[in-house]
């Protein structure tokens, strides 16, 4: 056994002393300081082997030795102890002093919009292909057959007065509604059929507030067996709700127009006033939004569908008469005029 | 179509307020557009009776009249010359308000006044400024004269739609109002005497043309003694926004408005042969209007005329040659049915719409001539005490009868998706006077439903369950949400779209829309040669403005002026896109050819300025980046831009963009010229495509690729070059002998300028390498790179830069 003398123990616990202190002094991280306890006092550490060791000198010293390595741990314990909070200290202090100002302007990541137009489109689209609906699209300079004729307008109809349209050839409109794209659906495709149709369409109205010579329409079909009023009604429920918010009520008011019979003007709460009444909705408490009803039989048999055993609703909707109201938007010139101010908001 | 309140309560009993009726109109089907209170601009004005006048004793200009108002008597000055003992007048009290001034006790030369005489003018009742109102001897004395003449009133406007004309007469409301209230039509009843007179010896009417007129009814009326219309008549007009004229014209309108009939009253005098031959109008024929406006006629105008001329566009307007005056004998009123498309066709190409060609336009009911004529006729003798002559002249070939048409109970409610009752179906189809029978038919239960004339819109089962359905409510539809098997969805191209849109505006392209419509001069500022194809362009044949004529075939000249606008509005930084449909025709195809196109345009700064970064104006390249990242999104390879030659666009900073060997489109900076034709200061730089193409070539499927766990090993290469040669050059030389191991080649700088010679320029750029074998060693990765080098000095000339 190699014994080491009682001396070069004191010797060795008074250089461990006298190192670690310096090394701790210079110390400034407190990584460093980690290290140097590991060192000393670790479990492998120089002071913890010599306590360790004790039962290899003479029982009479062990006390002595034990004594004073045990007080030069502590002393290094206590002097790591107090470097250790001062560099944290010192730390903090450090990272206080790095300031910036956080109210100056972000750096600009650019990020542009889609137009609000698209927005609702997209937005009202979604809502119906979560219903299990496709989206169709068709020309939009049309032929009259799909135009009028198809969807029981023919050429002296007293309804061909109400509508003004743009026209490329006498035969040959610009498409007043997107119902012609519902037509050339039908025509090739089996039933049932449940699909909206967005899209531009013309009119021959002047550029105002309120009305534009091309707007954005989105209609809606639904052909199957048995489909009744009551489905046309929940359907336009559900859209409603989707669109102005949970709670949103509509109503359906008897309308005339030529494709459907029995047909439905449809009313929301006056999103303004919330139904009590203002002078938005002409102090009805509602304000009209689209038209609907029973696709006319006269429509299916033209399609070489049985009106007896099929039936169905049509809705349609104006696109910028929904955003308008639901972004309490009061001019529709905007829509088409892309001043960056506006299509900035949205 | 307006309507008093108090005048449906004349027609129909019910029991509703103005408010309670008008939602009953709402909900089963008559548009109430506005409800509105008419008051009087005036108030406390009672009917009163002139007992004495005095003249005034200090004044010789005022009388001093004595007037008994029921209750009292009054003494009032007044100065007007056309009064007299016994006249009945409107009496303004003390306290009576008259436009808005409130009438206080007044001293004139001594003498109190206890009250005011009133002139039309001040109560709006006529024009006449001088003179009292005199009222005539019906009025009770001491009446309030505002409730006298029912002024005060809620005047309802429907919006009638265009299959429903029997509701635009006040009877075809009242039965509305009858089957909704289940109420009774009071119809007024007509008793008149006839002369000795008989109408078949004074006047002869042939109706040449019976498809054009089904039916023509007329009498004649003599011995007229023109009288100013009765103020009821007058205040019934101006509140359902009619202008009175005279008491004929104003009594004909009044018939129209009440029965939905329209009317016409000829001078009868003034009709040649006293022959009415209804025809069509020879072609050269004119007819000067009782608007005063020549207009000229053809061969599909049916026209009125007596044994030479025109005398009237049937339904549409009279002439000013037959039109009564104030010094008018006779007349013949004619109440006849024309056919509606020819009614349509005549007032659209004459541009000349009014209430009776509106109202014949949408399908009259034959059989109403002759309640109107007589209604009318009625009317004027009653008021003017003159001569009707015995009989009617009624033109009448193919009488129509009331039809038949059967509903099945079930079939309504199946379309419905309510359970109606049977009785409450009859119920409904009674209060509206149809005429309702059970029957049976193949052991099917019907409802045999008899049709009357007026109702010329119900034709079929399907018009009988909509009137089932309006009245029966629907509110008390129930809402079921219909259970379907359809798939559901965006097809891939429609999500494409919405993808590519989303890419766009995420590298801060704002989304645009402008109208599809563009003019000519277009093309002149785009510079475009007068053979390019653009200007093959679908035209519109009656455009609305004189600034879109066209259908448009390029999305450019939209983006040009949408940056124009927000140039001009103090916008600096602007980039905006638009994905819309091109038109052009196609040969051999009746429709046009209609391809979504992408155009997206970028002027001014990048980004606005910032503390922190550099101010970038946009270029080129920028449109560049947004073009690759549409062709990553998309999963396009083989992109290729070449140079491109076109008017609009700068002959050296421009492309071709192709995919494969197809063109997609063309980038660039627009050319100065037109930058200057559509006053814009800066560069603008755009770019076209055609986002069919896109979407054809876009990959539909990618599979994944392993990841390589090796670490990469990236040398800088800087090297020295002609002017001259292109980047394209330097990365397919780079790539190719890179191979591939070569993962990512980065170009990172070019520079002009000491110590590079002139007409050269530095290249540098990065590469990275990873072998899926293993770690590449240094040696490995040097042996790539002398290649490199080599082959770009053998092929290119390029020397390596120290
Ligand atoms: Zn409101």
């Amino acid at each position: 056994m190699n014994e080491k003398s009682f001396e070069s123990y004191l010797k060795d616990i008074e250089k461990y002393l006298k190192n670690s202190s310096i090394e701790v002094e210079k110390a400034s991280m407190i990584e460093k300081l980690e290290e140097i306890y590991h060192y000393y006092l670790g479990r492998k550490g120089n002071i913890t082997h010599i306590l360790r060791s004790l039962s290899s000198i003479p029982e009479d010293k062990r006390p002595i030795i034990g004594k004073i390595a045990n007080e030069a741990s502590e002393q290094i314990g206590k002097i790591i102890n107090e470097k250790r909070d001062y560099l944290k200290e010192k730390r903090i202090e450090e990272i206080l002093e790095e300031k910036i100002d956080v109210t100056l302007p972000g750096r600009q990541l650019k990020l542009g919009k889609l137009h609000l137009l698209t927005k609702t489109i997209n937005e009202i689209t979604n809502i119906f292909i979560g219903m299990g609906y496709i989206v169709v699209e068709g020309p939009e300079v049309e032929l009259d057959y799909y135009n009028f004729e198809a969807l029981n307008i023919p050429p002296d109809h007293p309804a061909r007065t109400l509508q003004d349209t743009l026209f490329i050839t006498d035969r040959m409109p610009l498409r007043t509604h997107t119902s012609p794209v519902q037509v050339r659906y039908m025509e090739k495709h089996k039933l049932p059929i449940y699909l909206i149709s967005p899209g531009r369409v013309y009119r021959r109205d002047n550029i105002d507030s309120t009305h534009s010579s091309m707007f954005t329409q989105i209609e809606g079909l639904a052909v199957d067996k048995d489909i009744s009023m009551a489905h046309l009604k929940a359907t336009l429920e559900v859209f409603a709700e989707k669109v102005f918010g949970e709670g949103t009520k509509i109503r359906l008011l008897p309308g005339y127009f030529p494709y459907t019979e029995p047909s439905a003007e449809v009313l929301v709460q006056c999103q303004e006033c919330m139904g009590k009444g203002c002078s938005v909705c002409k102090r009805s408490g509602w304000i009209e939004i689209l038209g609907s009803g029973m696709v006319h039989p006269h429509i299916l048999e033209n399609i070489g569908i049985d009106s007896e055993e099929f039936t169905g609703f049509a809705f349609g909707m104006g696109v910028e008469r929904i955003a308008m109201l639901k972004y309490k938007i009061n001019d529709m010139r905007l829509f088409f005029e892309n001043d960056l101010r506006f299509l900035r908001q949205f | 179509m307006k309507v008093p309140y108090k005048w449906l309560k004349k027609y129909v009993d019910f029991d509703l307020s103005s408010q309670e009726l008008a939602d009953k109109f709402n909900v089963t089907g008559t548009r109430v557009e506005t409800l509105t209170f008419r008051k009087s601009t005036f108030s406390d004005v009672l009917v009163g009776k002139i007992l004495k006048i005095e003249p005034h004793p200090k004044s010789e200009e005022l009388f001093l009249c004595e007037l008994d108002i029921g209750k009292e008597n009054l003494s009032i000055i007044c100065g007007a010359h056309n009064i007299n003992e016994g006249d009945i007048v409107p009496v303004a009290i003390l306290g009576a308000k008259i436009k808005n001034i409130t009438l206080i006790e007044k001293e004139i030369k001594g003498v109190i006044s206890e009250g005011m005489l009133c002139s039309p003018m001040e109560l709006d009742l006529g024009e006449e400024e001088a003179g009292i109102l005199i009222l005539d001897k019906t009025f009770e004395i001491g009446r309030d004269l505002a409730e006298a003449l029912e002024i005060n009133d809620h005047i309802y406007d429907f919006e009638i739609t265009p299959i429903r004309p029997d509701c635009l007469g006040l009877i075809g409301i009242a039965r509305e109002v009858a089957a909704f209230s289940n109420s009774s039509l009071k119809i007024p009843e007509i008793t008149f005497k006839e002369t000795y007179i008989k109408i078949d010896d004074i006047v002869q009417v042939i109706v040449e043309d019976r498809e054009l007129c089904p039916r023509y009814s007329a009498r004649v009326v003599e011995n007229i003694k023109m009288r100013k219309t009765p103020l009821w008549l007058q205040v019934l007009l101006k509140s359902i926004g009619i202008r009175p004229i005279n008491y004929l014209a104003d009594i004909s309108n009044f018939v129209m408005w009440e029965t939905g009939q329209p009317l016409h009253v000829f001078d009868f005098e003034k009709i040649g042969g006293k022959k009415v031959i209804v025809r069509r109008a020879r072609e050269g024929e004119k007819i000067l209007n009782l608007d005063g406006k020549l207009r000229d006629l053809d061969s599909s105008m049916l026209v009125i005329a007596d044994e030479k001329d025109p005398i009237a566009i049937a339904g549409v307007m009279g002439g000013l040659d037959s039109e009564v005056t104030s010094s008018t004998k006779s007349i013949l009123i004619e109440s006849a049915n024309f056919n509606q498309a020819n009614i349509m066709r005549t007032s659209k190409k004459l541009k000349l719409r009014n209430e009776a060609s509106n109202r014949f336009e949408k399908g009259l009911d034959p059989n109403s001539t002759i309640f109107a004529l007589e209604r009318c006729a009625q009317l004027i003798t009653n008021y003017m005490n003159a001569d009707i002559i015995s009989g009617v002249i009624d033109v009448y070939h193919s009488p129509v009868f009331t039809w038949n048409v059967k509903l099945r109970p079930g079939r309504a409610n199946k379309i419905t998706g309510v359970n109606i009752s049977k009785k409450k179906m009859k119920d409904i189809l009674s209060s509206l006077e149809l005429e309702v029978k059970e029957v049976k038919e193949d052991n099917e239960e019907l409802i045999n439903v008899g049709i009357p004339t007026f109702r010329m819109d119900l034709r079929k089962e399907i018009d009988l369950i909509e009137e089932i359905a309006r009245l029966y409510n629907y509110d008390n539809i129930p809402s079921i949400l219909p259970i379907h098997s359809q798939k559901g969805g965006l097809s891939r191209r429609q999500n494409l779209i919405r993808n590519i849109k989303e890419t766009i505006t995420s590298q801060g392209f704002y989304e645009v829309w402008n109208f599809a419509f563009d003019h000519p001069n277009n093309f002149d500022l785009l510079c475009l040669s007068e053979k390019d194809s653009l200007r093959n362009v679908i035209k519109l044949q009656n455009p609305i403005s004189k600034e879109h004529t066209i259908m448009r075939t390029t999305l450019i000249s939209g983006l040009l002026n949408s940056i124009s606008t927000n140039m001009m509005k103090g916008e600096t930084s602007i980039q905006i896109f638009e994905i819309a449909k091109v038109f052009r025709p196609k040969e051999d195809q009746l429709l046009p050819e209609e391809p979504l196109y992408l155009g997206v345009a970028a002027c001014g700064l990048i980004k606005h300025t910032h503390w922190l970064e550099k101010v970038e104006e946009v270029d080129f390249y920028l449109l560049k980046g947004l073009l690759e990242k549409i062709c990553e999104l998309l999963y396009i390879k083989d992109l290729k831009l070449l140079t491109l030659s076109h008017p609009s666009f700068h002959p050296g900073k421009s492309a071709r963009i192709l995919i494969g060997r197809r063109e997609l489109g063309k980038l660039g900076q627009i050319h100065p010229d037109v930058q200057n034709n559509f006053q814009i200061d800066l560069p603008v730089f755009i770019m076209e495509l055609d986002c069919n193409i896109l979407i054809e070539e876009s990959q539909k499927q990618v599979y994944f690729k392993e990841i390589i766990k090796h670490p990469k090993s990236t040398i800088d290469l800087s090297i020295v070059i002609d002017e001259d040669v292109s980047w394209s050059q330097i990365s397919d030389i780079v790539k190719e002998v890179g191979g591939t191991g070569l993962e990512e080649l980065r170009l990172f700088d070019i520079y002009r300028g000491s110590p590079i010679e002139k007409d050269k320029k530095s290249v540098a750029f990065k590469l990275s390498f990873r072998d899926p074998e293993g770690t590449l060693t240094d040696r490995e990765v040097n042996m790539i790179r002398n290649k490199i080098v080599k082959n770009l000095k053998e092929k290119l000339n390029a020397k390596l830069r120290e």
